[in-house]
Protein backbone atom coordinates (compact mmCIF):
# COMPACT_ATOMS: atom_id res chain seq x y z
CA UNK A 1 0.00 0.00 0.00
CA UNK A 2 1.43 3.38 -1.08
CA UNK A 3 4.79 1.66 -1.59
CA UNK A 4 5.03 0.53 2.04
CA UNK A 5 4.28 -2.75 3.76
CA UNK A 6 1.92 -2.73 6.72
CA UNK A 7 1.69 -5.28 9.50
CA UNK A 8 -0.85 -5.58 12.29
CA UNK A 9 0.94 -6.94 15.37
CA UNK A 10 -1.26 -8.91 17.72
CA UNK A 11 0.87 -10.95 20.11
CA UNK A 12 4.46 -11.29 21.21
CA UNK A 13 6.68 -13.14 23.65
CA UNK A 14 10.07 -12.43 25.19
CA UNK A 15 13.28 -14.40 25.31
CA UNK A 16 15.27 -14.91 28.49
CA UNK A 17 17.43 -17.44 30.27
CA UNK A 18 15.05 -19.94 31.84
CA UNK A 19 16.29 -21.91 34.83
CA UNK A 20 15.33 -24.40 37.57
CA UNK A 21 15.27 -22.45 40.86
CA UNK A 22 15.49 -25.70 42.85
CA UNK A 23 18.92 -26.45 41.34
CA UNK A 24 20.09 -22.88 41.98
CA UNK A 25 18.88 -23.06 45.60
CA UNK A 26 20.86 -26.26 46.18
CA UNK A 27 24.08 -24.33 45.75
CA UNK A 28 22.93 -20.94 46.97
CA UNK A 29 23.05 -19.44 43.48
CA UNK A 30 21.26 -16.21 42.57
CA UNK A 31 20.13 -15.34 39.03
CA UNK A 32 23.26 -13.61 37.62
CA UNK A 33 23.04 -9.99 36.48
CA UNK A 34 26.53 -9.51 35.05
CA UNK A 35 28.62 -11.65 32.76
CA UNK A 36 31.13 -12.53 35.46
CA UNK A 37 28.32 -13.64 37.79
CA UNK A 38 26.94 -15.72 34.94
CA UNK A 39 30.29 -17.46 34.36
CA UNK A 40 30.50 -18.14 38.11
CA UNK A 41 27.08 -19.76 38.09
CA UNK A 42 28.04 -21.92 35.11
CA UNK A 43 31.30 -23.02 36.73
CA UNK A 44 29.62 -23.89 40.03
CA UNK A 45 26.99 -25.95 38.25
CA UNK A 46 29.59 -27.73 36.15
CA UNK A 47 31.70 -28.58 39.20
CA UNK A 48 28.66 -30.18 40.78
CA UNK A 49 27.88 -32.43 37.85
CA UNK A 50 25.15 -30.42 36.11
CA UNK A 51 25.00 -29.30 32.51
CA UNK A 52 24.88 -25.53 33.02
CA UNK A 53 23.31 -24.64 29.67
CA UNK A 54 21.11 -27.02 27.74
CA UNK A 55 20.31 -26.44 24.07
CA UNK A 56 19.10 -28.38 21.04
CA UNK A 57 20.77 -27.02 17.90
CA UNK A 58 19.58 -29.52 15.29
CA UNK A 59 17.44 -26.82 13.66
CA UNK A 60 20.07 -24.15 14.32
CA UNK A 61 17.88 -21.23 15.40
CA UNK A 62 18.53 -21.89 19.09
CA UNK A 63 22.20 -21.19 18.40
CA UNK A 64 21.24 -18.00 16.54
CA UNK A 65 19.60 -16.79 19.77
CA UNK A 66 23.00 -16.87 21.47
CA UNK A 67 24.48 -14.80 18.65
CA UNK A 68 21.63 -12.28 18.87
CA UNK A 69 22.04 -11.75 22.61
CA UNK A 70 25.84 -11.78 22.74
CA UNK A 71 26.08 -9.37 19.81
CA UNK A 72 23.47 -7.02 21.28
CA UNK A 73 25.07 -7.10 24.72
CA UNK A 74 28.63 -6.59 23.45
CA UNK A 75 28.13 -4.29 20.46
CA UNK A 76 24.71 -2.82 21.06
CA UNK A 77 21.40 -3.36 19.27
CA UNK A 78 22.05 -0.67 16.65
CA UNK A 79 25.15 -2.46 15.34
CA UNK A 80 23.30 -5.79 15.52
CA UNK A 81 20.32 -4.59 13.47
CA UNK A 82 22.60 -2.97 10.92
CA UNK A 83 24.39 -6.28 10.58
CA UNK A 84 21.01 -7.95 10.01
CA UNK A 85 20.11 -5.36 7.41
CA UNK A 86 23.40 -5.92 5.63
CA UNK A 87 24.97 -2.51 6.25
CA UNK A 88 27.65 -3.81 8.64
CA UNK A 89 30.26 -6.43 7.80
CA UNK A 90 30.50 -9.95 9.21
CA UNK A 91 34.30 -9.79 9.33
CA UNK A 92 34.19 -6.62 11.45
CA UNK A 93 36.43 -7.08 14.53
CA UNK A 94 33.42 -6.31 16.71
CA UNK A 95 31.67 -9.42 15.40
CA UNK A 96 34.80 -11.53 15.89
CA UNK A 97 35.00 -10.35 19.51
CA UNK A 98 31.55 -11.79 20.22
CA UNK A 99 32.76 -15.24 19.23
CA UNK A 100 36.31 -15.26 20.61
CA UNK A 101 35.78 -13.44 23.91
CA UNK A 102 32.32 -14.58 24.94
CA UNK A 103 30.87 -17.49 23.01
CA UNK A 104 33.99 -19.65 22.54
CA UNK A 105 34.82 -19.72 26.27
CA UNK A 106 31.33 -21.06 27.03
CA UNK A 107 31.84 -23.86 24.52
CA UNK A 108 35.43 -24.63 25.45
CA UNK A 109 34.67 -24.73 29.18
CA UNK A 110 32.03 -27.36 28.48
CA UNK A 111 29.11 -25.29 29.76
CA UNK A 112 26.82 -26.37 26.92
CA UNK A 113 25.05 -29.72 26.55
CA UNK A 114 27.15 -32.40 24.87
CA UNK A 115 26.16 -33.37 21.29
CA UNK A 116 23.69 -30.46 21.19
CA UNK A 117 23.53 -30.67 17.39
CA UNK A 118 21.74 -34.02 17.62
CA UNK A 119 18.76 -32.60 19.47
CA UNK A 120 15.73 -30.53 18.50
CA UNK A 121 14.94 -27.73 20.96
CA UNK A 122 12.34 -29.90 22.73
CA UNK A 123 14.83 -32.75 23.12
CA UNK A 124 17.22 -30.20 24.62
CA UNK A 125 14.48 -29.16 27.07
CA UNK A 126 14.21 -32.78 28.22
CA UNK A 127 17.54 -32.43 30.05
CA UNK A 128 16.20 -29.49 32.00
CA UNK A 129 13.00 -31.39 32.82
CA UNK A 130 14.87 -34.43 34.13
CA UNK A 131 17.07 -32.14 36.24
CA UNK A 132 20.45 -32.81 34.64
CA UNK A 133 20.63 -29.32 33.13
CA UNK A 134 19.93 -25.99 34.80
CA UNK A 135 19.50 -23.20 32.23
CA UNK A 136 18.11 -22.67 28.72
CA UNK A 137 18.16 -19.49 26.63
CA UNK A 138 14.66 -19.72 25.16
CA UNK A 139 11.43 -17.91 24.35
CA UNK A 140 8.53 -17.80 26.79
CA UNK A 141 6.74 -20.51 24.80
CA UNK A 142 9.01 -22.97 26.62
CA UNK A 143 6.47 -22.85 29.47
CA UNK A 144 3.95 -24.69 27.27
CA UNK A 145 6.34 -27.63 26.92
CA UNK A 146 7.25 -27.79 30.58
CA UNK A 147 5.30 -30.43 32.54
CA UNK A 148 2.50 -29.06 34.71
CA UNK A 149 3.76 -30.67 37.91
CA UNK A 150 7.08 -28.79 37.58
CA UNK A 151 5.45 -25.50 36.65
CA UNK A 152 6.54 -23.82 39.87
CA UNK A 153 10.16 -24.84 39.36
CA UNK A 154 10.65 -22.79 36.21
CA UNK A 155 11.70 -19.16 36.32
CA UNK A 156 13.73 -16.85 34.13
CA UNK A 157 16.20 -14.00 34.32
CA UNK A 158 17.22 -11.36 31.80
CA UNK A 159 20.25 -12.30 29.71
CA UNK A 160 23.20 -10.97 31.75
CA UNK A 161 24.53 -7.49 31.04
CA UNK A 162 28.05 -7.59 29.63
CA UNK A 163 28.72 -3.87 29.18
CA UNK A 164 26.53 -1.53 31.25
CA UNK A 165 27.29 1.37 28.91
CA UNK A 166 25.70 -0.43 25.95
CA UNK A 167 21.92 0.00 25.32
CA UNK A 168 19.84 -3.07 26.14
CA UNK A 169 18.46 -5.02 23.21
CA UNK A 170 16.12 -8.00 23.65
CA UNK A 171 14.63 -10.55 21.28
CA UNK A 172 10.83 -10.41 21.29
CA UNK A 173 9.38 -11.96 18.15
CA UNK A 174 6.00 -10.52 17.27
CA UNK A 175 3.18 -12.31 15.50
CA UNK A 176 0.46 -10.60 13.54
CA UNK A 177 -1.36 -10.27 10.23
CA UNK A 178 -0.72 -9.07 6.70
CA UNK A 179 -3.25 -8.56 3.90
CA UNK A 180 -2.15 -9.75 0.46
CA UNK A 181 -1.64 -6.87 -1.95
CA UNK A 182 -3.90 -8.42 -4.58
CA UNK A 183 -6.59 -9.57 -2.14
CA UNK A 184 -10.00 -9.87 -3.75
CA UNK A 185 -11.89 -8.25 -0.86
CA UNK A 186 -9.50 -5.70 0.65
CA UNK A 187 -12.19 -3.74 2.47
CA UNK A 188 -13.53 -6.83 4.22
CA UNK A 189 -9.95 -7.91 5.03
CA UNK A 190 -9.25 -4.53 6.58
CA UNK A 191 -12.47 -4.81 8.58
CA UNK A 192 -11.38 -8.22 9.86
CA UNK A 193 -7.97 -6.91 10.89
CA UNK A 194 -9.57 -3.92 12.53
CA UNK A 195 -11.71 -6.30 14.53
CA UNK A 196 -8.76 -8.56 15.47
CA UNK A 197 -6.67 -5.60 16.49
CA UNK A 198 -9.37 -3.87 18.53
CA UNK A 199 -8.87 -3.55 22.24
CA UNK A 200 -11.89 -5.74 22.99
CA UNK A 201 -10.62 -8.68 20.90
CA UNK A 202 -7.09 -8.25 22.20
CA UNK A 203 -8.42 -8.34 25.76
CA UNK A 204 -10.39 -11.48 24.91
CA UNK A 205 -7.33 -13.21 23.42
CA UNK A 206 -5.27 -12.18 26.43
CA UNK A 207 -7.75 -13.70 28.86
CA UNK A 208 -8.53 -16.88 26.93
CA UNK A 209 -5.16 -17.71 25.36
CA UNK A 210 -2.89 -16.03 27.89
CA UNK A 211 -0.91 -14.54 24.99
CA UNK A 212 0.74 -11.19 25.52
CA UNK A 213 -1.02 -8.54 23.53
CA UNK A 214 0.65 -5.78 21.57
CA UNK A 215 -2.26 -3.44 22.23
CA UNK A 216 -1.34 -0.98 24.96
CA UNK A 217 -4.98 -0.63 25.95
CA UNK A 218 -5.21 -4.20 27.23
CA UNK A 219 -5.45 -4.61 31.00
CA UNK A 220 -2.28 -6.52 31.93
CA UNK A 221 -3.57 -7.64 35.31
CA UNK A 222 -5.05 -10.73 33.62
CA UNK A 223 -1.53 -12.06 33.13
CA UNK A 224 0.29 -14.26 35.63
CA UNK A 225 3.04 -12.79 37.85
CA UNK A 226 5.66 -14.45 35.66
CA UNK A 227 4.21 -12.78 32.59
CA UNK A 228 4.11 -9.45 34.45
CA UNK A 229 7.78 -9.91 35.18
CA UNK A 230 8.45 -10.52 31.50
CA UNK A 231 6.50 -7.44 30.47
CA UNK A 232 8.40 -5.34 33.02
CA UNK A 233 11.70 -6.73 31.73
CA UNK A 234 10.82 -5.76 28.17
CA UNK A 235 9.83 -2.28 29.24
CA UNK A 236 13.40 -1.67 30.46
CA UNK A 237 14.79 -2.66 27.06
CA UNK A 238 16.05 0.07 24.75
CA UNK A 239 15.46 -1.92 21.61
CA UNK A 240 13.41 -4.96 20.58
CA UNK A 241 14.66 -7.29 17.85
CA UNK A 242 12.60 -9.89 16.01
CA UNK A 243 15.14 -12.75 16.07
CA UNK A 244 18.06 -13.55 13.79
CA UNK A 245 16.21 -15.45 11.09
CA UNK A 246 13.44 -12.83 10.92
CA UNK A 247 15.65 -9.75 11.08
CA UNK A 248 17.83 -10.77 8.14
CA UNK A 249 16.97 -12.35 4.77
CA UNK A 250 16.26 -16.12 4.65
CA UNK A 251 19.34 -16.79 2.54
CA UNK A 252 21.65 -14.83 4.83
CA UNK A 253 20.06 -16.47 7.87
CA UNK A 254 20.62 -19.93 6.38
CA UNK A 255 24.32 -19.21 5.77
CA UNK A 256 24.72 -17.42 9.09
CA UNK A 257 23.17 -20.25 11.08
CA UNK A 258 25.31 -22.82 9.28
CA UNK A 259 28.26 -20.63 10.23
CA UNK A 260 27.24 -20.67 13.90
CA UNK A 261 26.99 -24.48 13.81
CA UNK A 262 30.40 -24.77 12.18
CA UNK A 263 31.87 -22.44 14.82
CA UNK A 264 30.24 -24.54 17.54
CA UNK A 265 31.94 -27.63 16.17
CA UNK A 266 35.35 -25.94 15.82
CA UNK A 267 35.64 -22.55 17.57
CA UNK A 268 39.14 -21.93 16.15
CA UNK A 269 37.80 -21.73 12.60
CA UNK A 270 35.70 -18.62 13.30
CA UNK A 271 37.89 -16.20 11.33
CA UNK A 272 37.48 -18.25 8.16
CA UNK A 273 33.77 -18.66 8.80
CA UNK A 274 33.26 -14.91 9.21
CA UNK A 275 35.25 -14.21 6.05
CA UNK A 276 32.94 -16.52 4.16
CA UNK A 277 29.81 -15.00 5.72
CA UNK A 278 31.05 -11.55 4.73
CA UNK A 279 31.36 -12.76 1.12
CA UNK A 280 27.80 -14.07 1.24
CA UNK A 281 26.59 -10.81 2.77
CA UNK A 282 28.15 -8.85 -0.08
CA UNK A 283 26.58 -11.10 -2.68
CA UNK A 284 23.16 -10.81 -1.11
CA UNK A 285 23.03 -7.17 -0.04
CA UNK A 286 25.43 -5.43 -2.37
CA UNK A 287 24.86 -6.99 -5.80
CA UNK A 288 22.42 -5.45 -8.31
CA UNK B 1 -10.12 -58.15 -42.98
CA UNK B 2 -7.55 -55.41 -43.57
CA UNK B 3 -9.41 -53.04 -41.25
CA UNK B 4 -9.23 -55.52 -38.41
CA UNK B 5 -5.51 -56.01 -38.93
CA UNK B 6 -4.79 -52.27 -38.81
CA UNK B 7 -7.01 -51.88 -35.79
CA UNK B 8 -5.23 -54.65 -33.93
CA UNK B 9 -1.89 -53.05 -34.81
CA UNK B 10 -3.13 -49.68 -33.59
CA UNK B 11 -4.73 -50.98 -30.41
CA UNK B 12 -1.58 -51.00 -28.24
CA UNK B 13 -0.94 -47.39 -29.17
CA UNK B 14 -4.52 -46.44 -28.50
CA UNK B 15 -4.20 -47.91 -25.02
CA UNK B 16 -0.98 -46.01 -24.52
CA UNK B 17 -2.35 -42.62 -25.56
CA UNK B 18 -4.08 -41.83 -22.27
CA UNK B 19 -1.14 -42.61 -19.95
CA UNK B 20 1.18 -40.95 -22.43
CA UNK B 21 -0.81 -37.73 -22.37
CA UNK B 22 -0.83 -37.74 -18.56
CA UNK B 23 2.91 -38.43 -18.59
CA UNK B 24 3.55 -35.59 -21.04
CA UNK B 25 1.56 -33.09 -19.01
CA UNK B 26 2.71 -34.05 -15.54
CA UNK B 27 6.27 -35.29 -16.06
CA UNK B 28 7.75 -34.17 -19.41
CA UNK B 29 6.17 -30.73 -19.38
CA UNK B 30 7.43 -29.78 -15.90
CA UNK B 31 10.81 -31.20 -16.88
CA UNK B 32 11.16 -28.67 -19.70
CA UNK B 33 9.75 -25.95 -17.48
CA UNK B 34 12.48 -26.76 -14.96
CA UNK B 35 15.12 -26.41 -17.67
CA UNK B 36 13.70 -22.99 -18.45
CA UNK B 37 13.49 -21.97 -14.77
CA UNK B 38 17.14 -22.88 -14.25
CA UNK B 39 18.00 -20.07 -16.66
CA UNK B 40 16.03 -17.49 -14.64
CA UNK B 41 16.28 -15.88 -11.23
CA UNK B 42 12.76 -16.83 -10.16
CA UNK B 43 12.16 -16.56 -6.42
CA UNK B 44 8.81 -18.35 -6.48
CA UNK B 45 6.75 -15.17 -6.12
CA UNK B 46 7.68 -12.43 -8.57
CA UNK B 47 8.06 -12.78 -12.33
CA UNK B 48 11.12 -14.72 -13.52
CA UNK B 49 13.88 -12.84 -15.33
CA UNK B 50 16.09 -14.60 -17.84
CA UNK B 51 19.71 -14.64 -16.61
CA UNK B 52 21.33 -17.26 -18.82
CA UNK B 53 23.95 -19.55 -17.32
CA UNK B 54 24.47 -17.53 -14.12
CA UNK B 55 22.85 -20.14 -11.87
CA UNK B 56 25.17 -22.82 -13.22
CA UNK B 57 28.22 -20.59 -12.84
CA UNK B 58 27.25 -20.00 -9.23
CA UNK B 59 26.58 -23.70 -8.72
CA UNK B 60 30.01 -24.79 -9.88
CA UNK B 61 31.60 -22.34 -7.44
CA UNK B 62 29.37 -23.36 -4.53
CA UNK B 63 31.20 -25.53 -1.95
CA UNK B 64 27.90 -27.07 -0.82
CA UNK B 65 27.42 -28.47 -4.33
CA UNK B 66 30.70 -30.37 -4.09
CA UNK B 67 29.94 -31.56 -0.56
CA UNK B 68 26.58 -32.85 -1.81
CA UNK B 69 28.19 -34.57 -4.80
CA UNK B 70 30.69 -36.28 -2.51
CA UNK B 71 27.93 -37.40 -0.17
CA UNK B 72 25.87 -38.77 -3.05
CA UNK B 73 28.99 -40.62 -4.21
CA UNK B 74 29.46 -42.11 -0.72
CA UNK B 75 25.83 -43.19 -0.89
CA UNK B 76 26.22 -44.75 -4.35
CA UNK B 77 29.36 -46.69 -3.45
CA UNK B 78 27.78 -47.94 -0.22
CA UNK B 79 24.54 -48.90 -1.91
CA UNK B 80 26.04 -50.87 -4.79
CA UNK B 81 28.25 -52.92 -2.48
CA UNK B 82 26.80 -53.66 0.94
CA UNK B 83 23.10 -54.25 0.23
CA UNK B 84 23.97 -56.25 -2.90
CA UNK B 85 26.36 -58.58 -1.06
CA UNK B 86 24.16 -58.84 2.02
CA UNK B 87 20.96 -59.27 -0.01
CA UNK B 88 22.54 -61.96 -2.13
CA UNK B 89 23.92 -63.78 0.92
CA UNK B 90 20.51 -63.67 2.59
CA UNK B 91 18.78 -64.88 -0.58
CA UNK B 92 21.21 -67.80 -0.88
CA UNK B 93 20.72 -68.64 2.79
CA UNK B 94 16.93 -68.44 2.67
CA UNK B 95 16.50 -70.20 -0.64
CA UNK B 96 16.23 -73.55 1.03
CA UNK B 97 13.58 -75.05 3.29
CA UNK B 98 14.85 -74.15 6.76
CA UNK B 99 12.69 -73.69 9.86
CA UNK B 100 11.18 -70.20 10.13
CA UNK B 101 12.16 -69.47 6.52
CA UNK B 102 9.05 -67.38 5.91
CA UNK B 103 9.51 -65.49 9.17
CA UNK B 104 13.07 -64.52 8.26
CA UNK B 105 12.09 -63.46 4.76
CA UNK B 106 9.26 -61.32 6.14
CA UNK B 107 11.46 -59.78 8.82
CA UNK B 108 14.19 -58.74 6.44
CA UNK B 109 11.65 -57.31 4.03
CA UNK B 110 9.62 -55.46 6.67
CA UNK B 111 11.66 -52.21 6.78
CA UNK B 112 10.54 -51.57 3.22
CA UNK B 113 6.95 -51.49 4.40
CA UNK B 114 7.79 -48.46 6.52
CA UNK B 115 7.99 -45.09 4.85
CA UNK B 116 11.42 -43.46 4.78
CA UNK B 117 10.16 -40.72 7.07
CA UNK B 118 9.20 -43.29 9.70
CA UNK B 119 12.58 -45.03 9.32
CA UNK B 120 14.34 -41.69 9.70
CA UNK B 121 12.41 -40.85 12.86
CA UNK B 122 12.94 -44.27 14.43
CA UNK B 123 16.65 -44.24 13.78
CA UNK B 124 16.95 -40.64 15.03
CA UNK B 125 15.68 -41.94 18.35
CA UNK B 126 18.08 -44.89 18.22
CA UNK B 127 20.91 -42.44 17.52
CA UNK B 128 19.92 -40.09 20.40
CA UNK B 129 23.31 -39.52 22.11
CA UNK B 130 22.06 -39.59 25.70
CA UNK B 131 19.12 -41.98 25.81
CA UNK B 132 19.05 -43.69 22.41
CA UNK B 133 19.12 -47.44 21.86
CA UNK B 134 22.62 -47.56 20.43
CA UNK B 135 24.49 -45.46 22.99
CA UNK B 136 22.52 -46.93 25.90
CA UNK B 137 23.40 -50.45 24.75
CA UNK B 138 27.07 -49.49 24.37
CA UNK B 139 27.15 -47.98 27.86
CA UNK B 140 25.42 -51.03 29.30
CA UNK B 141 28.19 -53.19 27.84
CA UNK B 142 30.82 -50.88 29.33
CA UNK B 143 31.82 -49.57 25.89
CA UNK B 144 31.22 -45.92 26.82
CA UNK B 145 34.08 -44.75 24.65
CA UNK B 146 32.30 -45.98 21.55
CA UNK B 147 29.19 -43.92 22.26
CA UNK B 148 29.16 -41.06 19.74
CA UNK B 149 27.05 -38.18 18.59
CA UNK B 150 25.97 -40.21 15.58
CA UNK B 151 24.04 -37.39 13.96
CA UNK B 152 25.92 -34.44 15.44
CA UNK B 153 29.48 -35.44 14.52
CA UNK B 154 30.25 -34.04 11.09
CA UNK B 155 32.46 -37.01 10.18
CA UNK B 156 29.94 -39.67 11.22
CA UNK B 157 26.63 -38.16 10.23
CA UNK B 158 26.56 -39.10 6.54
CA UNK B 159 27.50 -42.71 7.29
CA UNK B 160 24.93 -42.88 10.10
CA UNK B 161 22.22 -41.91 7.61
CA UNK B 162 23.50 -44.26 4.91
CA UNK B 163 23.31 -47.14 7.42
CA UNK B 164 19.57 -46.54 7.66
CA UNK B 165 19.28 -46.62 3.87
CA UNK B 166 21.24 -49.86 3.72
CA UNK B 167 19.17 -51.40 6.54
CA UNK B 168 16.10 -50.76 4.47
CA UNK B 169 17.55 -51.70 1.09
CA UNK B 170 18.89 -55.15 2.03
CA UNK B 171 15.40 -56.68 2.17
CA UNK B 172 14.58 -55.31 -1.26
CA UNK B 173 17.72 -56.78 -2.83
CA UNK B 174 17.11 -60.07 -1.04
CA UNK B 175 13.63 -60.36 -2.55
CA UNK B 176 14.94 -59.58 -6.05
CA UNK B 177 17.62 -62.22 -5.74
CA UNK B 178 15.18 -64.77 -4.30
CA UNK B 179 13.05 -64.28 -7.40
CA UNK B 180 16.15 -64.56 -9.59
CA UNK B 181 17.18 -67.78 -7.85
CA UNK B 182 13.83 -69.30 -8.76
CA UNK B 183 14.86 -68.86 -12.37
CA UNK B 184 18.13 -70.73 -11.96
CA UNK B 185 17.76 -74.16 -13.53
CA UNK B 186 18.35 -76.71 -10.75
CA UNK B 187 19.68 -79.24 -13.23
CA UNK B 188 22.65 -76.94 -13.88
CA UNK B 189 23.41 -76.82 -10.17
CA UNK B 190 23.10 -80.61 -9.95
CA UNK B 191 25.41 -81.01 -12.94
CA UNK B 192 28.07 -78.89 -11.28
CA UNK B 193 27.81 -80.97 -8.13
CA UNK B 194 28.26 -84.12 -10.18
CA UNK B 195 31.37 -82.52 -11.70
CA UNK B 196 32.76 -82.26 -8.16
CA UNK B 197 32.39 -78.52 -7.51
CA UNK B 198 32.40 -77.22 -3.97
CA UNK B 199 29.54 -75.03 -2.82
CA UNK B 200 31.59 -71.88 -3.37
CA UNK B 201 32.68 -72.97 -6.87
CA UNK B 202 29.07 -73.76 -7.75
CA UNK B 203 28.06 -70.34 -6.60
CA UNK B 204 30.84 -68.50 -8.33
CA UNK B 205 30.80 -70.24 -11.69
CA UNK B 206 27.19 -71.34 -12.08
CA UNK B 207 24.73 -69.48 -9.89
CA UNK B 208 26.19 -65.98 -9.84
CA UNK B 209 26.62 -65.71 -13.64
CA UNK B 210 23.04 -66.90 -14.07
CA UNK B 211 21.94 -64.13 -11.73
CA UNK B 212 23.64 -61.48 -13.87
CA UNK B 213 20.39 -59.89 -15.17
CA UNK B 214 19.16 -59.47 -11.58
CA UNK B 215 22.50 -58.01 -10.53
CA UNK B 216 22.33 -55.44 -13.30
CA UNK B 217 18.84 -54.36 -12.22
CA UNK B 218 19.86 -54.23 -8.58
CA UNK B 219 22.95 -52.13 -9.24
CA UNK B 220 21.17 -49.65 -11.49
CA UNK B 221 18.25 -49.24 -9.10
CA UNK B 222 20.67 -48.81 -6.20
CA UNK B 223 22.51 -46.09 -8.06
CA UNK B 224 19.34 -44.24 -8.97
CA UNK B 225 18.00 -44.52 -5.40
CA UNK B 226 21.28 -43.15 -4.06
CA UNK B 227 21.11 -40.16 -6.37
CA UNK B 228 17.51 -39.53 -5.36
CA UNK B 229 18.16 -39.80 -1.59
CA UNK B 230 16.23 -37.08 0.17
CA UNK B 231 13.74 -38.26 2.79
CA UNK B 232 16.21 -39.69 5.28
CA UNK B 233 18.52 -36.69 5.12
CA UNK B 234 15.66 -34.22 5.36
CA UNK B 235 14.07 -35.93 8.36
CA UNK B 236 17.18 -36.86 10.31
CA UNK B 237 19.44 -33.84 9.91
CA UNK B 238 18.09 -31.48 7.26
CA UNK B 239 21.52 -31.71 5.64
CA UNK B 240 23.28 -30.60 8.81
CA UNK B 241 25.34 -30.09 10.81
CA UNK B 242 26.35 -27.20 8.54
CA UNK B 243 25.86 -29.17 5.32
CA UNK B 244 27.95 -32.20 6.37
CA UNK B 245 25.13 -34.53 5.35
CA UNK B 246 23.88 -32.49 2.42
CA UNK B 247 22.86 -34.47 -0.66
CA UNK B 248 21.88 -32.99 -4.03
CA UNK B 249 18.13 -33.47 -3.61
CA UNK B 250 18.15 -31.94 -0.12
CA UNK B 251 20.38 -29.08 -1.26
CA UNK B 252 17.95 -28.35 -4.09
CA UNK B 253 15.00 -28.39 -1.70
CA UNK B 254 16.56 -25.93 0.74
CA UNK B 255 17.70 -23.52 -1.98
CA UNK B 256 14.31 -23.58 -3.72
CA UNK B 257 11.88 -23.61 -0.81
CA UNK B 258 13.80 -22.19 2.13
CA UNK B 259 15.92 -19.56 0.41
CA UNK B 260 13.34 -18.66 -2.25
CA UNK B 261 15.86 -19.34 -5.00
CA UNK B 262 13.70 -21.40 -7.35
CA UNK B 263 15.92 -20.70 -10.35
CA UNK B 264 19.02 -21.90 -8.53
CA UNK B 265 17.14 -24.95 -7.20
CA UNK B 266 16.05 -25.73 -10.76
CA UNK B 267 19.69 -25.65 -11.88
CA UNK B 268 20.60 -28.17 -9.17
CA UNK B 269 17.68 -30.34 -10.27
CA UNK B 270 18.86 -30.22 -13.88
CA UNK B 271 22.38 -31.30 -12.91
CA UNK B 272 20.96 -34.14 -10.80
CA UNK B 273 18.83 -35.15 -13.76
CA UNK B 274 21.81 -35.21 -16.12
CA UNK B 275 23.84 -37.36 -13.72
CA UNK B 276 20.93 -39.80 -13.35
CA UNK B 277 20.46 -39.82 -17.12
CA UNK B 278 23.86 -41.45 -17.60
CA UNK B 279 22.83 -44.44 -15.49
CA UNK B 280 19.28 -44.59 -16.81
CA UNK B 281 20.55 -44.68 -20.37
CA UNK B 282 23.00 -47.46 -19.49
CA UNK B 283 20.16 -49.44 -17.97
CA UNK B 284 17.76 -48.88 -20.84
CA UNK B 285 20.43 -49.70 -23.40
CA UNK B 286 21.15 -53.03 -21.68
CA UNK B 287 17.44 -53.87 -21.39
CA UNK B 288 16.82 -53.02 -25.04
CA UNK B 289 19.84 -55.10 -26.06
CA UNK B 290 18.56 -58.14 -24.16
CA UNK B 291 15.11 -57.65 -25.64
CA UNK B 292 16.51 -57.53 -29.12
CA UNK B 293 18.26 -60.82 -28.54
CA UNK B 294 14.91 -62.49 -28.32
Amino acid sequence: MDGKQYFLPTSWYWWAVYYRPSIFDQYGLEPPKTWDEFLQVCETLKQNGFTPLTIGTKYRWTAAAWFDYLNMRVNGPEFHINLMLGTEKYDDPRVLKVFTDYWAPLIENGYFLEDAAAYSWQEGLQFMIDGSAAMYLMGDFVRDSFPDELEDDLDFFQFPIIDPSVPIGEDAPTDGYFIAADAQHPEEAKALLGFLGSVEMQQYFAEKLRRLSTHSGVDVSVFSPQQQKGIAMMQTADYVAQFYDRDTTPEMADEGMNGFMEFWDNPDSIADILARLEQVRQEIFESE
Amino acid sequence: MVRRRTLSKLTPYLFLILPLIIYLIWVIGPMFYTFYLSLTDWDGLSTPNFIGWRNYQRLFKDPVFYISLKNNLKWVLSFITIPVVAGLALAMALNRAIPLEKFFKASFYSPLVLSLVVCGLMWSWAYHPAHGLINSALRLMGLDALAQGWLSDKDLVMWSIIVVGIWRQVGYVMVLYLAGLQGVDPSLVDASKVDGCTGWQTFRHVIFPLLAPVTVIVVVISVIDSLRAFDLVSVMTRGGPFNSSSVLANFMYIEAFNNYKMGYGAAIAVILFLISLVFIFTYLWRILQTEMEY
